[in-house]
């Protein structure tokens, strides 16, 4: 089982704005995150995966096949929770799930075990009556998520599936994702990168549309092994190493301050000390260039 | 002032009220000029220039030579009558008399008389002519009576001053009397000349303005003051420096100044509207002038008039806008405030309508909202209400009470912003019934498409509502008279033969049409007698025409039903105007069709724009069933409404046309009439199915454009618009078209135009509904973010 997204282009505005450019990479089983700043093109590729809409140019190849052809047949192994919240206020819960269990053609006796117990996983049985549009923006995002995976899908796109879930809530869904993740092609794009650090099986680094680098965590964070380093400095210079260097963590000691960076060429006169790089310093270190 | 420029910008940019406003406006003028156009023999709309000349030339006279005019006028129109009279009557005794009057005339009077034979000649009908000199002259009468009117109140409160019942000089019947007589000693030497006031009075008794008013105020509330509670931005609000007391009466007085120029556009409208089909009234004379503002002691000219009464009615409206003001000040819940604003409007003219005005709770009636919003009444009449036994004016009790209103609501209102928690609580009622579904429901549902589509449909977007009150009215509608009128004299006589023809032929029957054969030879007779004088002689000539002609109809269609007899066909005599009306009737084949397409403007697009409305279409398109299937059952939907609301559309007319005239020949053929001789055998009711078929197909057809237009455009509010310009205001246009429509088909063979028909409506429906299947399943979507994005 593979999927494989091939020199897929995709601009916006006649031309304007370039979404995508190129965008080639090939997918198998397993979780991939899907790391880039606001604009970078995360959803438009995930709505291009989804066939939701047309990419200007490539193609999305399903095993294979293209997946505009399998059609119907593809999206029935596929499970797609977008961005946006916007849901229909005046549904239930249930009513909601059994809707997208229509949706997806399930029959009523599955439509049923698996909505009892996908209530269970996102935690929201006892509000399976409620409307929601009383829900919090939390309970909306894991009414997505069940629904997501209504129809026990091969293929999982996420689009920023905890964005708005508090920590009990993330790891939660976190940890059930890995356990499905199995056999399935899981695709989520986040901010956060913690989220995906340890469950991704890789990384995808997505920058104005363009491919920036696709690897395992542990051989993307090797790239920037010598660079990350813990600074112990004045509280004066604070605003010079925020000017100069990538900052990505900051830390008070009594009168003093420790900046953790993420840079080619370390700064001397200082006590330094190497660290070990997370995902997170790699993110800086890609989306904040220059410095 | 700046906060309140930008509340009323708040409301202003809402598209949906702009909408709304513009629809309700046009559909406003619209009521107003079909009902002043259905009103029959309305002499003032189809004279407006003869009537405005004769105005202008009877008011340049003194009132004694104008009145002694307008009488010889209308002596000749009297002699005229007897003209006719003679001539066709078939009652000795009546032929008498008149024709002792007409000698009588000739002698007395030889001008009327000669002018009279004139007329008798030309043959012309001059009921209007006469009608409108009529009105004219019964307002000279009137001017000449006014001042013993106004004397009168003088003498009679001296006079009645003087009974037991008014001894009592703190009594309200004491005051009542002296303040009577004295604001009427007011009135003593006003000018009164003849005019015309058409459109006060059209204007004054139209209705409908003044709901869709108060309809438009509330949805403002629900703009100002519910939004932001809803959405939880009350909190941010208040939190501010400005946010309390400021915001709060920021909002009321944009409320008030919205509330203001939506009542003065309206009224504006209705006048221009009503001036469009009468010409201007008399502007510069006294209001006192005419009959209907006999008891007005208002001391204005008409021009006056009109602004104080814009005036005036922009006022009651601030009233309604403060009653609303306060129960959305006072109720957080959404239910409560309906009931509560629905409440307060349907009791208000439950008491206006129903208490009479000598009930001991007529006050109830006159210190009404509705009362108030009365302005032609309220200006016209005269009336003194009893307050603590003091006699105080109708208007200014209404004064009062629309400031007391306004103050107390908006100081209501403001403390309750000021000091009350404003945050949304959940209402009660909701959380009784979740947690009884907590404890019983279990994880059930359907999993058919259908079910969740319909629940978005009907529940959620609350069509179920609107087919509701679609039925309703309908069935409402079922009941009540059709009017036929009659075009012309021989088109009256031939509707008494035909009372008692309709039906099978018997020899009876046709007895009676040999008499009427013999009546008219009769006449004919007379013709060659020449004993009579020209003018007699134009009469008869008249009524033999009028009569032959119905008699001709009548007789021709006996010839075709004998024809159908030798084809073995049973065929029966029918009413041609009525049945043909029934079948084939220009006008309300419009007026149906403009209503269905309205009713399906409005509720097509929601079933296929509320996705991008709730931003879920990308959610819903990924799966299995999210596009074909899915598409394929909003179609359903859409069918299922649009059939609907053809049967709400098309049927009432049916049964109330039936119920008038009891059609009891509704299995016989329709070509014994002459508009369909010529076409294929098939029953009155055949005719009809046939008629309805090819109109449901008509309907299809709409509902597959309206659908396409909501794909393409993917926004409720712009299809709904689109639609109407693109559907509705052609069809208006065409309103009038006798050319363009399905009913002609049965005047020639109708299978062929019925099966074109029919396939063109397909064809295109079919095209339309793939088109637009195309474009939702279709992933061309190059606007999508941006659909959902600024999509409301
Ligand atoms: N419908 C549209 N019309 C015009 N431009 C669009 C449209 N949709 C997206 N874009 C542009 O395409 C680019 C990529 O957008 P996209 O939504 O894919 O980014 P993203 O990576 O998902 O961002 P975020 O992290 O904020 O969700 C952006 O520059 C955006 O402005
Ligand atoms: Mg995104």
């Amino acid at each position: 089982m593979k999927l494989e997204i091939k020199n897929i282009n995709k601009s916006y505005k006649k031309g304007t704005v370039k979404a995508l450019d190129d965008f080639t990479v090939t997918l198998t089983p397993g979780v991939y995150g899907l790391l880039g700043p606001n604009g970078a093109g995360k959803s438009t590729l995930m709505n291009i995966i989804t066939d939701n809409l047309n990419a200007d140019s490539g193609e999305v190849l399903y095993d294979g096949e293209n997946i505009k052809k399998l059609g119907k047949n593809y999206r029935s192994i596929l499970g797609y929770m977008p961005q946006q919240q916007g849901l229909y206020d005046d549904f239930t819960l249930n009513r909601f799930l059994w809707y997208m269990s229509a949706l997806k053609g399930l029959k009523k006796k599955d439509a049923k075990e698996k909505i009892t117990s996908l209530l269970k996983t996102v935690n929201l049985t006892e509000s399976a009556h409620k409307k929601l549009g009383g829900f919090s923006g939390g309970m909306k995002q894991r009414a997505l998520i069940a629904q997501a995976l209504l129809n026990d899908p091969e293929i999982l796109i996420l689009d920023e599936p905890t964005a708005g879930l508090d920590p009990k809530e993330r790891i939660r869904i976190r940890n059930f994702i890995s356990e499905i993740a199995e056999d399935k092609i899981v695709l989520i794009s986040t901010h956060v990168v913690s989220d995906i650090e340890f469950i991704a099986k890789e990384i995808i680094l997505l920058k104005e549309g363009k491919l920036i680098s696709h690897n395992t965590c542990n051989s993307l964070t090797k790239e920037i092994e010598n660079k990350v380093f813990e600074v112990e400095i004045d509280k004066e210079n604070l605003k010079y190493f925020q000017d100069n260097y990538r900052v990505s963590n900051l830390s008070h000691s009594e009168d003093k301050i420790i900046v953790r960076i993420v840079t080619d060429t370390s700064p001397k006169d200082y006590k330094i000390q190497k660290v070990k790089p997370t995902l997170e310093d790699l993110y800086l270190y890609v989306f904040e260039g220059g410095k | 002032m700046k906060l309140t420029l930008y509340e009323i910008k708040k409301v202003i940019s809402q598209k949906v009220f702009i909408t709304i406003l513009v629809l309700s406006l046009l559909m406003n003028g619209f009521i107003l000029s079909y009902t002043q156009l259905n009103k029959s023999d309305n002499y003032k709309l189809s004279h407006t220039k003869s009537y405005s000349e004769a105005l202008s030339e009877y008011s340049s006279l003194s009132t004694d030579k104008a009145t002694q005019k307008i009488k010889d006028k209308l002596l000749a129109y009297e002699i005229l009558s007897d003209f006719q009279v003679l001539a066709t009557t078939d009652d000795k005794r009546m032929a008498k008399d008149s024709e002792k009057a007409l000698k009588e005339y000739k002698k007395n009077n030889p001008q009327a008389y000669a002018e009279a034979e004139k007329m008798s000649k030309s043959g012309e009908d001059f009921s209007n002519e006469k009608q409108m000199l009529e009105d004219i002259s019964d307002q000279l009468e009137y001017i000449q009576f006014y001042p013993d009117f106004i004397n009168e109140m003088d003498e009679r409160a001296e006079r009645q001053s003087k009974a037991k019942l008014f001894n009592d000089e703190n009594s309200f019947s004491y005051k009542n009397l002296f303040k009577t007589a004295d604001d009427y000693r007011a009135l003593q030497g006003t000018k009164l000349e003849i005019g015309k006031i058409t459109n006060v009075l059209t204007v004054g008794e139209y209705k409908i303005s003044d709901y869709l008013v108060v309809a438009i105020i509330f949805l403002m509330c629900i703009y100002l003051f519910s939004f932001e509670r809803d959405k939880g931005l009350y909190n941010l609000v208040r939190s501010t420096r400005k946010g309390r007391l400021a915001t709060i009466l920021s909002k009321l007085v944009s409320l008030g100044i919205l509330t203001f120029l939506v009542s003065v556009v309206f009224t504006l409208s209705n006048f221009a509207v009503s001036a469009c089909l009468y010409g201007f009234d008399t502007m510069n004379v006294n209001i006192q002038s005419f009959a209907e503002f006999r008891n007005c002691t208002l001391p204005f000219t008409v021009g006056e008039y009109y602004l104080v009464f814009i005036l005036s009615k922009a006022s009651s409206m601030l009233a309604f806008s403060g009653i609303f003001a306060l129960f959305f000040g006072i109720f957080t819940n959404a239910v409560l405030k309906y009931i509560a604003c629905g409440g307060i409007v349907g009791g208000e003219l439950a008491l206006y309508f129903f208490i009479s005005a000598d009930s001991p709770l007529s006050f109830l009636k006159y210190i009404n909202l509705f009362y108030f919003s009365d302005t032609f009444s309220l200006l016209s009449t005269y009336l003194n209400l009893n307050v603590f036994s003091f006699a105080v004016n109708i208007l200014t009790v209404a004064f009062v009470t629309i400031i007391f209103i306004l103050v107390v609501s908006s100081s209501i209102v403001a403390v309750i912003f000021v000091k009350c928690n404003q945050q949304l609580r959940k209402n009660k009622a909701d959380l009784i019934i979740e947690s009884f579904k907590k404890k019983f429901c279990k994880i059930n549902g359907s999993t058919r498409l259908i079910s969740g589509e319909s629940f978005k449909f009907f529940l959620q977007n609350k069509y179920a509502v609107f087919f509701l009150m679609l039925i309703v009215f309908s069935v409402f509608n079922c009941f009540g008279q059709e009017e036929y009128t009659y075009s012309s004299k021989s088109d009256y006589i031939y509707k008494i033969h035909m009372e008692y023809l309709e039906g099978e032929v018997t020899t009876d029957k046709l007895n009676y049409i040999k008499e009427k054969e013999n009546y008219i030879k009769k006449l004919e007779s007379k013709l060659n007698n020449s004993e009579f004088s020209d003018g007699m002689m134009g009469v008869i000539t008249n009524t033999i025409e009028n009569e032959s002609n119905a008699l001709y109809k009548i007789k021709e269609q006996y010839n075709r039903i004998k024809m159908l007899k030798q084809q073995g066909i049973e065929a029966c005599f029918v009413d041609e105007n009525v049945y043909g009306v029934f079948v084939s009737d220009p006008r309300r084949e419009w007026m149906s069709f403009a209503f269905l397409s309205l009713i399906l403007i409005v509720s097509i697009p929601s079933i296929n724009t509320c996705e991008y409305k709730n931003n879920v279409i990308c959610l819903i398109r990924s799966n299995k069933n999210g596009k074909l299937k899915l598409w394929l059952t909003k179609v359903m939907i859409g069918l299922f409404s649009t059939i609907l609301s053809f049967i709400c559309a098309y049927i009432p007319y049916i049964i109330r046309f039936i119920n008038t005239y009891s059609l009891k020949c509704l299995s016989y053929p329709l070509n014994v009439i002459e508009m369909f001789e010529s076409g294929k055998t098939i029953s009155i009711l055949g005719a009809l199915y046939v008629e309805l078929i090819s109109y449901l197909f008509v309907a299809i057809l709409v509902f597959s454009l309206v659908t396409f237009i909501a794909v393409v455009t993917k926004n409720n509010l712009i299809s709904m618009l689109l639609s109407t310009v693109v559907i509705f205001i052609p069809t208006v246009v065409l309103n009038r078209n006798e050319n363009l429509r399905a009913g002609n088909i049965f005047e020639s063979n109708f299978i062929m135009p019925m099966v074109i028909i029919i396939t063109i409506c397909l064809i295109l429906a079919v095209l339309f509904i793939t088109l637009a299947g195309k474009r939702f399943t279709g992933t061309g979507f190059t606007q999508l973010r941006r659909s959902y994005e600024t999509g409301n």
